[in-house]
């Protein structure tokens, strides 16, 4: 075996490999730096911005912050891997238990809760990836609606986590109404960023070629060596942890937690909605998309009740009838989100 | 357990599992054939039954003659869904389609809080509500004639798929949809008219499923989970399948519900979809699945 020309030409493969997935993966109409520049405008205006509004505008941008936290999350599997979980309210869910029921048993505080409302989350996210994650992706986004039926039942049903009547999560502080919105904000803020950072790692690693490989072609990719199960899992349980710990600021901050509101679709249905209008599979599109969720949920709140059909009030459940007909919409016509109208993939997936 | 309480549960669960394989048969189908997992199908099985409710309470119609305009209706709906969202995602990738029906399910659930907000409702079954008295075992006549209808529509679907020259190509078309092209077969219109079925199937089960259960426009996952348990127990199209793991589902949950409390059943049957999840390796993917 000649030690000079092997390692070369192994070499030269892998090149041509990454150089075809960069292609694929990065080809653009933009110039590179535009993506990164909108995301540390909306991270950094979201910085700035919590120190100057006031409470009530405060209080949106918490939701911002609490949906980015949990779609780049999310995006992980559903969006690099192409593993549609409409659970994102089992993650947060757990997290929010388990740092309520920390916070009333032992009175741990925000700080405390975070570990292990997120190791909470992994634990579930666990349970849930071993018994579905061998399945296709179809079973796997089915199998995630029915778990949050169940996790809803088996909390209304375990009185030690306060059955049907829920949990309250208070804090025990001196800050004043404001100083505990902005610890709030700040702490998901804080998230939000390491969420943002880990999701632009992942994009730019091995780890995120093999789950956009699984993305594209799961046999392939498994034949090409691409320990699927193994990949699937970790993007899972990533994505978990952040759910997790976004859920546990959101205990203290609702303060009181239910099962039938916690476990609940609209969750699943906001982040989906988050990662597929900012664009799947992109590390930008979480941070645009939940801006663009959170606004246009705001803004029907307020036009919907004033809104009138044949002389009778319209009910709010007409909020998620839009946002049903937008999901509809985005994955018949714009597949690739707002991301993707900008961004060009050059490569073309080849049917055979 | 008394012998008799065995007997008793064994006779309820059994038609009620009949009524669950007319609550799945519609999902199987549509997963079977065009490989399209109807995210909407719980919806539109709780769409129907409010519909049927509106019929049969509110204008004090007959509630067995009334079955058949709402299967009729389901169709006609998925015709129109076919048109405006499915023939549009046939050739898309698997997460797609996903997108659209999460949409559809997520449209057609907010109608139905809309119009009939999301109170329990549960059908007036009127001459119907008496129940039968074998000896010391009393069954519930409403059940029996939920699960007599659906075996009866069950069988006729078997029949269809499996005695049919249109039974065949579907079979084949199941089996290979570009061979099938190939052959003649005009996979564009059965398609259309299958998603139609399925969709029918879909609002005929929330009828016969509101003759035997109350229910509620909110909880309408809670059919979506037993629809799905009864299709990866049984596999995927084949009528008598479905109808035998509906039947096993029904003993189950009844014969556990005897053990048990109540709420625990619940726990207990999700148990047995972890199970059958995880037996099954492949899910649904083995080879004998995708025969009808």
């Amino acid at each position: 075996m000649s030690a000079e020309t092997e390692p070369q030409a192994t070499e030269s493969v892998e090149d041509i490999a990454l150089a075809g997935a960069r292609a694929t993966y990065r080809g653009r109409r933009l110039p590179s730096w535009v993506m990164p520049v909108i995301a540390v405008a909306i991270l950094g205006g979201l910085g700035v911005l919590g120190l100057v509004t006031d409470m009530g505008m405060l209080t949106t941008l918490t939701t911002v912050l609490f949906y980015m936290v949990i779609a780049q999350g999310w995006n992980l599997l559903g969006g690099y891997g192409g593993y549609l979980n409409f659970g994102a309210a089992i993650f947060a869910g757990s997290g929010a238990y388990a740092a309520a029921w920390l916070a009333n048993e032992w009175g741990w505080t925000m700080w405390q809760t975070f570990l292990p409302a997120g190791f909470a989350a992994v634990l579930v996210s666990l349970v849930l990836g071993y018994a579905t994650l061998r399945l296709r992706s179809h079973y796997f986004a089915i199998f995630t609606i029915v778990f949050t039926f169940l996790a809803m039942v088996v909390v209304k049903n375990t009185p030690a986590l306060g059955g049907s009547l829920g949990l309250y999560a208070f804090l025990d502080t001196d800050l004043d109404a404001r100083g505990m919105a902005l610890l709030f904000y700040y702490s998901l803020f804080g998230f939000a960023v390491l969420a943002t950072l880990i999701a632009y790692l992942i994009e730019h690693s091995n780890f995120g070629y093999a789950l956009r490989a699984i993305s594209e072609d799961e046999p392939a990719a498994q034949v090409l060596g691409v320990k699927t199960v193994s990949v699937k899992l970790r993007a899972l349980v990533i994505g978990a942890a952040l759910g997790g710990i976004a859920g546990s600021v959101y205990a203290f901050q609702i303060g009181y937690i239910e099962p039938a509101g916690t476990f609940s679709l609209d969750l699943a249905l906001d982040i989906v909605l988050v990662c597929v209008i900012g664009g799947l599979a992109t590390w930008v599109g979480p941070l645009i998309g939940s801006v663009i969720v959170v606004v246009l949920e705001q803004w029907l709140r307020v036009f919907v009740p004033r809104m009138e059909l044949f002389g009778l009030g319209v009910p709010a459940e007409a909020n998620r009838l839009v946002l049903g007909i937008l999901l509809i919409v985005f994955a018949l016509f714009i597949r690739r989100g707002i991301v993707g109208l900008f961004v060009e993939r050059r490569g073309r997936r080849i049917t055979v | 357990m008394s012998l008799r309480d065995l007997t008793q549960a064994l006779i309820n669960g059994s038609l009620l599992g009949g009524v669950y394989g007319g609550v799945a048969m519609g999902l199987s189908l549509v997963l079977g054939v065009l490989r399209i997992v109807n995210l909407a199908h719980s919806a539109v099985l709780i769409f129907g039954a409010l519909v049927y409710w509106e019929l049969v309470n509110g204008l004090g119609l007959d509630p067995l003659l009334m079955i058949v305009p709402i299967a009729v209706g389901g169709y006609l709906l998925g015709l129109v869904v076919h048109r405006g969202l499915t023939q549009y995602l046939a050739r898309e990738s698997d997460s797609t389609v996903l997108l659209g029906f999460f949409g559809l399910m997520v449209v057609i659930e907010s109608i139905a809080i809309m119009v009939w907000t999301t109170d329990t409702r549960t059908v007036n079954i009127g001459y119907l509500s008496q129940v039968l008295r074998f000896g010391d075992i009393g069954v519930p006549l409403a059940r029996i004639v939920a699960a007599a209808i659906t075996l009866a529509v069950l069988v006729a679907l078997h029949l269809f798929l499996t005695r049919t020259l249109t039974g065949a190509a579907i079979r084949g078309m199941a089996e290979n949809p570009d061979v099938a092209t190939l052959v003649g077969i005009e996979v564009g219109t059965l398609s259309r008219r299958i998603f139609a079925v399925g969709i029918g199937l879909a609002a005929f089960g929330g009828t016969v499923l509101s003759l035997v259960q109350s229910f509620n426009p909110q909880e309408h996952v809670r059919w979506l989970a037993w629809a799905f348990l009864v299709v990866i127990l049984g596999g995927l199209g084949s009528a008598m399948r479905t109808l035998l793991a509906g039947v096993f589902v029904g003993i189950f949950e009844t014969v556990v519900g005897l053990l048990v409390p109540f709420q625990y059943t619940y726990l207990a049957l999700y148990g047995l979809l972890a199970v059958a999840l995880l037996v099954r390796n492949e899910g649904l993917g083995s080879v004998r699945l995708r025969t009808i």
